[in-house]
């Protein structure tokens, strides 16, 4: 019989939440990189495993809820089995739990195509019913503005582009105080997911600190860096904590041109050998890169290059303007030639789609809104602005001047209708606004024969143009350049509907 | 309390939903955001 304290195990990821039809649980584990769901009762034990009962304790539970002995051990003994529970506080702190490799998916395998519900499958339903019952899915934390490379594409405010210029970055962060208090509140709110950005976190004297936090209370975790100062030990310690992902990015497979984008000599070597410490402790890696007009052709080559190294990748074609307006990025972006020739591969960042999809033709509805931001997510800057993505840069709270998250979370009802008015500035004030821009308040957004192309970030349009409601042109280029492709593949190169005459975006 | 006995016969009020390995392809997205937290990720291909 089990007689000891039961708790998750030290790799697991865990939030409960309810609706009306019931409790409802998501768990992962970091080191085994699974993941379950529970319901109903099955997820109400699983709440009370989270505040770390002693077995009778547990039992007393159940047998209230007029469960059997038998059951409780049968389940307890299934996560064991999945390992994500421990029934010794002794055990797992002698022995902590052993990650096994990852197994990243890549274009050229097949798919498994049983019935299974799959991860992303899995994840999806959670994250819908948890946002449909009024919960915050995930928070994007950026601890510092601090950084050891001086990379041409910062979107950071105050970050410098040239050699010229200066950065200009905010330090003053958060205290551990106000860390401790955000997190407790974070879950309130039904958080799961923790994005820690920069900056670079590894120049953040709070990073570790934010991440035992964060694991105590259950937070699935995700960690941006360049991996500049993270070394074996360094990369052991972060093991430890078990991360559920961490991300570095890869500019180019060419160690110079990778240079040449951060300003710094031998960044390159130095964040592949991050990849590879990272890597030997079984974390998911993931290689990020954003493809730009010096790099774009590469795509395939960085593919290969992070399948070489057991990691995944996550290609970026848009370069946005500067979270301050900085227009010095947007001359990176892949021309409308480049566009198109990446457009036309199957399997590349930007492929539209076979006859299967409609070639990548999506009719969205004018009445939704376009993106997770503030529906699903929220962001935070290192001095505790509040905003509803990270890419988005509209202030909708701030955590220094009184409002806790889960306050400012609350004000997401909808307000008055916002719509784009070319004589006025649009003013969003709080989240409530903000929730209440639908496609159809957009300029000309959904309008457009491209758009059906178009993925489209409101922030990419605010930090372009200075109004949220206003179209990146940057955007505009990469939809129509898509589009373009999808009529060749739908077709043919030389047939008539294929050779009209692109409108030319302003 | 039930039995273990009675339990046979009676539905199963505990088990895990759904499990699954946590693999995932390699997409194209915002760089910014982790996986698909905006919505605005695709599978490659």
């Amino acid at each position: 019989m089990i007689t000891n304290i039961i708790r998750p195990s030290k790799a697991a990821s865990y939030r409960s939440y309810r609706d009306e039809d019931g409790a409802f649980s998501i768990i992962t584990n970091a080191a085994t990189h699974e993941c379950l769901t529970l319901e109903g009762t099955s997820s109400e034990i699983w709440k009370a495993i989270e505040s770390s009962p002693n077995y009778p304790a547990l039992l007393r539970h159940c047998e209230a809820q007029d469960i059997t002995q038998f059951e409780l051990d049968d389940f307890l003994s299934s996560l064991k089995e999945a390992e994500m529970i421990s029934n010794s506080l002794e055990t797992e702190s002698e022995q902590p739990q052993r990650a096994r490799p990852p197994r990243p998916i890549y274009n050229s395998e097949t798919q498994d195509k049983s019935n299974k519900l799959s991860f992303a499958e899995i994840e999806n339903q959670i994250k819908e019913r948890a946002i449909e019952s009024g919960h915050l899915w995930s928070f994007f934390w950026e601890l510092t503005y601090r950084c050891n490379e001086r990379c041409v594409h910062c979107f950071n405010p105050g970050a410098a582009h040239t050699e010229a210029e200066k950065p200009n970055r905010n330090r003053n962060e958060l205290t551990e105080k106000e860390i401790i208090q955000t997190l407790e509140d974070l879950v309130t709110i039904g958080v799961f997911k923790i994005t820690i950005s920069g900056g670079e976190v590894l120049t953040s004297k709070r990073l570790f600190f934010l991440i035992e936090e964060s694991r105590k209370r259950g937070f699935q975790l995700h960690i941006f860096t360049n991996g500049l100062l993270l070394n074996s030990e360094k990369a052991a310690k972060l093991a430890s904590f078990y991360p559920d992902t961490v991300s570095l990015s890869i500019y180019s497979t060419k160690p110079e041109k990778h240079d040449d984008f951060t300003k710094v000599p031998a960044s390159h070597e130095r964040t592949i050998a991050a990849i590879k410490e990272l890597h030997k402790e079984n974390i998911r890696v993931i290689i990020k890169s954003p493809l730009t007009k010096n790099t774009g052709h590469e795509w395939e080559e960085l593919e290969s290059f992070a399948k070489e190294l057991g990691v995944r990748i996550s290609f970026d074609t848009m370069i946005s303007a500067g979270n301050d307006g900085a227009k010095f990025p947007l001359a990176l972006n892949l021309d409308f030639e480049q566009i198109v020739e990446i457009s036309n591969t199957p399997g590349s960042p930007l492929y539209p789609g076979d006859e299967s999809t409609n070639w990548g033709a999506m009719n969205k509805p004018m009445d939704r809104e376009v993106c997770g931001a503030g529906v699903s997510m929220l962001s935070m800057s290192p001095t505790g602005e509040i905003s509803p993505c990270v890419a988005l840069p509209l202030t909708v709270g701030d955590i220094r001047s009184g409002q806790s998250v889960s306050e400012i979370w609350a004000e997401r009802k909808l307000n008055s209708e916002i719509q784009y008015n070319p004589d006025k500035p649009t003013r969003i004030q709080n989240l409530g606004d903000w929730r209440s821009v639908k496609l159809g308040s957009y300029a000309e957004c959904g309008t457009h024969e491209r758009c059906k192309w178009c993925h489209k970030c409101p922030g990419a349009g605010l930090n372009e143009t200075g109004d949220v409601l206003l179209p990146s042109r940057v955007q505009c280029k990469i939809a129509e350049g898509r589009m373009f492709s999808a009529l060749k593949l739908k077709n043919g190169a030389n047939s008539e509907s294929t050779l009209i005459k692109l409108k030319s975006i302003e | 309390m039930k039995t273990s006995k009675d339990m046979k016969s009676s539905p199963k009020k505990l088990e895990i939903k759904n499990r699954a390995t946590m693999n995932v392809a390699s997409m194209s997205g915002c760089g910014k955001s982790t996986d698909n937290q905006c919505g605005m990720s695709a599978k490659l291909g």
